[in-house]
């Protein structure tokens, strides 16, 4: 999957989880609701496992050895990697 | 504590800057009815909470609520970048620009400052989570009509979707106000029965 893709995948996985712990919130005995938010949960961490060992951190736990991987790479704003670098008429 | 993860809860991806529309939808950060009020109204509102379902909802929604600010901000960053002089002018951002130039600024379409007199945090369950009721539906109609002033198809993607957690929070929102009411009437000293005493 491209960096995209993959962000993307685990955007969705991650909705999923807030809108499983929001009901979990005020339902936190519910067995369905409870095994969904697990599977979300553990789908999700392969997903960010995958995601770190390829393009860099998305947390700061998620730093291995280089915590350049946090600060480099691409802000969730930002639409390529070295706009702010960029210069123009900002 | 919080922990930042560097993604937006929904992707923002806006190909066509229009500084006039982020002079509006920049309401939906710092106005009465923004982003911004409703982190600030849950995640203060949740400590003195008569229940642990309520302070488990209020500081989920009010984490939430912080990411929506991170999507409103970028969704007025990529409206306002690489603007000229002239382009300023024309799209009526001139007096925002000369203040803040094209930084984030929390304030509502008409120019009033972030507030927290937009705001409550009553210290009393049933009239914090009916304002947070309240709440929910003010900003879900600020985006309707953020909806009606806007036709760019990139933005109203995003708008569709934050007003839809409006929506679901309220309907969450309502799932705890009527739980507690359901533990006071329990005690019988929110609303007794006169003939049951």
């Amino acid at each position: 999957m491209t960096r995209e893709e993959l962000l993307l995948h685990i955007q969705r996985l991650s909705f999923v989880i807030d809108e499983a712990t929001l009901f979990l919130d005020t339902h936190p005995d519910n067995p369905a609701a409870t095994s969904y938010f697990l599977d979300a949960k553990e789908k999700l961490r392969n997903a960010v496992d995958a995601y770190e060992g390829q393009y860099g951190a998305l947390t700061h736990d998620g730093v291995i050895t280089d915590y350049r991987s946090y600060v480099g790479g691409i802000w969730p704003w930002q639409k390529n990697e070295n706009e702010e670098t960029m210069g123009g008429k900002r | 504590m919080w922990i930042y993860e560097k993604k937006l809860q929904y992707p923002v991806n806006i190909k066509t800057p229009n500084p006039r529309l982020a002079s509006v939808i920049i309401s939906q950060l710092g106005g009465p009815d923004g982003e911004l009020g409703a982190a600030t109204r849950y995640l203060n509102q949740r400590f003195t909470m008569p229940n642990k379902e309520s302070i488990a909802l209020l500081t989920d929604i009010g984490s939430e609520e912080l990411g929506h600010c991170e999507m409103i901000g970028a969704i007025l960053y990529q409206l306002t970048r690489n603007l000229t002089p002239e382009q300023i002018t024309a799209a009526g951002f001139a007096p925002y620009f000369v203040d803040h130039t094209a930084g984030i600024y929390p304030q509502a379409a008409s120019g009033v400052p972030f507030s927290a007199s937009a705001i409550a945090s009553k210290g009393d369950a049933i009239a914090d989570l009916s304002e947070d009721l309240a709440a929910e539906q003010k900003a879900r109609v600020t985006y309707d009509n953020i909806l009606r002033l806007s036709d760019d198809p990139d933005v109203n993607d995003v708008i569709r979707f934050l007003r839809e957690r409006e929506i679901v929070h309220y309907q969450r929102f309502g799932d705890a106000l009527s739980r507690t009411q359901e533990q006071l009437n329990q005690k019988n000293y929110y609303s007794f029965n006169p003939e049951y005493r």
